[in-house]
């Protein structure tokens, strides 16, 4: 049995949504299949081998509702979320929808385009119609239907043929309401021409109090020679829920480099799957959660290896404290064609408290059989020998434990390229610590 | 400076030392020479307040107030340092943010402003000179993949800039070439001061060719049984530690 999802409220939601948006007629038709199938199947309970280790019965139970653009706060408000940290062009949406104030794409290079999707939609839906679609092509997924029926915004980032973008591009979504029970789901669509350079940076924010739910997804289209760095940070705070779904699909001699950063919610749950399905792809698969009190954080990575001579390489690393739960499931299919191929994928654990929980599930599947394959997966505490000699140079023991703490986060985050967003992954790191991860 | 009076200590349930006392006056160092098992590096972490050691009885007075009722930071902080016997590897811990860190944490218990990142590398570039160190070990992870001789190095660059008031020396010299032992002890000399004082744990001779104390002291079964001056070192060169057994404890 499927747990079922207060369908009148979301039915009565879709109904004003559809009153107010002037769809063309495939997007309607569209949106009207995903919500029949969201509300026929409901959400999958914890005997779904995918959903194993997330129960969904508490975000099931709320009554959320449409989140709705906020008159925008001053220039500034919206500090602590570091927002200037990066100096590159940026595009921020408040609950879901475009930010003029906010937005600044004066940086922008030449060659480089950047737009809401909603603007894109009424000005050139036809060109967009396959990039939408491509969500629900990939199958019958509750979230992705959810998200198909009632994304109303989000962002398309085009980065041209051999263009290389300087400074990386920042996609920012806060929540901000004053009530609880507010959803949005962004759509994100971004294309990494063939020989182009970027780096993107995908952040969900929120402000002020109540519990919110964002359920995202991003479609991610790495073409020939491109080599495109991607980061995503989720960090709404702990009441909140996340659900993000990220697709890529990489052609040949392809490069993508991702980290994805959870910085904790009560239920938070990304999705990553790629596709290498032209020769010389490879991919850096990068995460990095930190939790305490009752966060619970949930990585599913898919990595299909299509064809012959790609690679992938894959760190996880949760920190985890208080009662809070981390999992990872990783999947490494290497189909039979794919020759030459050569993966690795590692995930690592750090407990701090007793009452804290990993789980940890590497899967590989390989069906071709010339390849190079490894995996390893660790659980452990902080080192009291290294808590000591470190305190023996005099350093406190909660600056003994930051520093051991941040040294084991390096790893991941070292993998990150740009100077700029690493600094900011590295502050955001240091003030989750300084909170309550205990 | 330091005094360690009657102390016995045991690891687990282990006795090890039992009623150890040694006075150090200001400026002087201090030879602690043994057979392996007598106690040395216990008497090591006791100072540095080590966990995995229990002191049942005595005091250890440092500047007259009793430090094993200090935390080991506390005690760091308070101008105490330990170079370790084995210097443990932290993978993802740079040497230049611990070091910053340290000596901040020390300067600030001084009540000293921290160190501007131009003066701090400043330091960090002399002190590297002296010990013959490449600047790039800086970026390096504290310890991790060091050789031997880097790693004690590095212990002695560590106490160099956080300019202890009582350096704890634990076996410095195990595993280090003649040359590296020239630097490591170079690095030493450089900080005696006639109010800096050190307690130099050693189970050969040759160092103390290098560090000459003002005193030794041989440790047996968890006591000093027999002290004296540099002298007292050369004799233990020729005889070893064989005698001890000949006669009892405290003689």
């Amino acid at each position: 049995m499927p747990i079922a999802t207060a369908p009148d409220t979301w039915l009565q939601s879709f109904g004003r949504l559809s009153e107010e948006r002037t769809d063309p007629a495939w997007l309607s038709e569209l949106r009207q299949q995903a919500m029949h199938s969201f509300i026929t199947h409901g959400l999958p309970t914890t005997r779904h081998e995918d959903w194993m280790y997330t129960n969904l019965q508490p975000l099931a139970a709320r009554n959320f509702q449409r989140a709705r653009a906020v008159t925008t706060p001053a220039p500034g408000t919206l500090e602590g979320h570091h927002l200037d940290a990066l100096s590159g062009p940026r595009i921020v949406f408040v609950n879901g929808h475009f930010d003029a104030q906010l937005t600044d794409l004066e940086a922008l290079p030449e060659g480089v385009a950047v737009a809401p999707l909603e603007q894109m939609l009424r000005e050139t839906p036809e060109r967009m119609r396959s990039h939408i679609e491509r969500l629900v092509e990939a199958g019958d997924h509750p979230f992705a239907n959810l998200n198909t029926a009632f994304f109303e915004d989000g962002v398309v980032i085009r980065i041209g043929e051999g263009i290389e973008a300087p400074q990386p591009i920042q996609v920012v979504f806060v929540m901000k309401s004053w009530q609880n029970d507010v959803v949005e789901h962004p759509r994100l669509i971004l294309l990494a021409e063939p020989n182009s350079r970027a780096t993107v940076v995908e952040r969900y924010e929120a402000q002020g109090p109540g519990d919110r739910f964002t359920n995202a997804a991003t479609r991610v289209d790495v073409r020939a020679g491109a080599r495109l760095e991607h980061i995503r940070l989720q960090r709404e705070g702990s009441s909140s829920f996340h659900v993000g779904m990220t697709h890529v699909r990489q052609a040949r001699d392809s490069s993508y480099e991702n980290v994805v950063v959870s910085l904790g919610g009560s239920v938070s749950r990304h999705e990553l799957e790629l596709d290498l399905v032209e020769p010389g792809a490879s991919c850096s698969l990068g995460g990095l959660y930190v939790l305490g009190g009752k966060e619970h954080v949930d990585n599913h990575t898919v990595v299909h290896h299509r064809v012959p001579h790609c690679t992938s390489e894959e760190l996880y690393k949760g920190i985890l404290g208080g009662r809070s739960r981390g999992a990872f499931t990783g999947r490494m299919v290497v189909h039979k064609d794919a020759q030459h191929t050569s993966s690795s994928q590692a995930n690592h654990n750090l407990l701090l408290s007793d009452d804290a929980v990993a789980d940890t599930r590497p899967q590989l599947e390989i069906y071709a059989d010339d390849v190079q394959c490894a995996h390893g997966a660790t659980i452990g505490q902080l080192d009291e020998e290294q808590a000591f000699y470190l305190r023996s140079r005099g350093l406190t023991p909660m600056a003994a434990r930051n520093l051991l703490i941040h040294g084991f986060a390096s790893e991941v985050l070292e993998t990150v390229r740009d100077d700029e967003v690493r600094t900011l992954l590295e502050r955001v790191l240091e003030s989750r610590l300084n909170v309550d991860v205990t | 400076m330091l005094e360690i009076q009657n102390v016995h200590a045991q690891a687990g349930d282990t006795p090890i030392l039992k009623g150890l006392s040694l006075s150090v006056g200001a400026g002087e160092v201090h030879a602690i020479m043994g057979p392996n098992g007598s106690g040395k590096s216990t008497l090591a972490k006791v100072l540095a307040g080590h966990p995995d050691v229990e002191v049942t009885e005595g005091e250890v007075l440092y500047d007259g107030k009793n430090i094993l009722e200090l935390e080991p930071d506390e005690r760091a902080r308070e101008g105490l340092f330990l170079a370790f016997q084995y210097p443990v590897e932290i993978p993802g811990v740079s040497n230049s943010t611990l070091l910053r860190e340290a000596l901040n944490a020390v300067r600030a218990h001084r009540g000293d402003p921290e160190l501007d990142a131009i003066d701090f590398l400043g330091l960090v570039k002399e002190k590297t000179a002296l010990l013959d160190m490449d600047q790039s070990f800086l970026s390096r992870a504290v310890n991790e993949g060091f050789s031997g001789g880097e790693k004690k190095r590095n212990e002695v660059l560590q106490m160099q800039i956080l300019e202890p008031r009582l350096g704890v020396l634990d076996e410095t010299d195990s595993g280090l070439d003649i040359d590296a032992l020239k630097v490591v002890a170079k690095g030493v000399n450089a900080l005696r001061s006639p109010d800096r004082s050190f307690v130099v744990i050693t189970h050969y001779q040759r160092l103390l060719d290098h560090i000459v104390p003002d005193f030794v002291h041989v440790l047996n079964e968890g006591r000093i049984v027999r002290s004296g001056g540099k002298e007292l070192a050369h004799e233990l060169e020729e005889k070893g530690y064989a005698w001890l057994e000949e006669q009892p404890a405290g003689a």
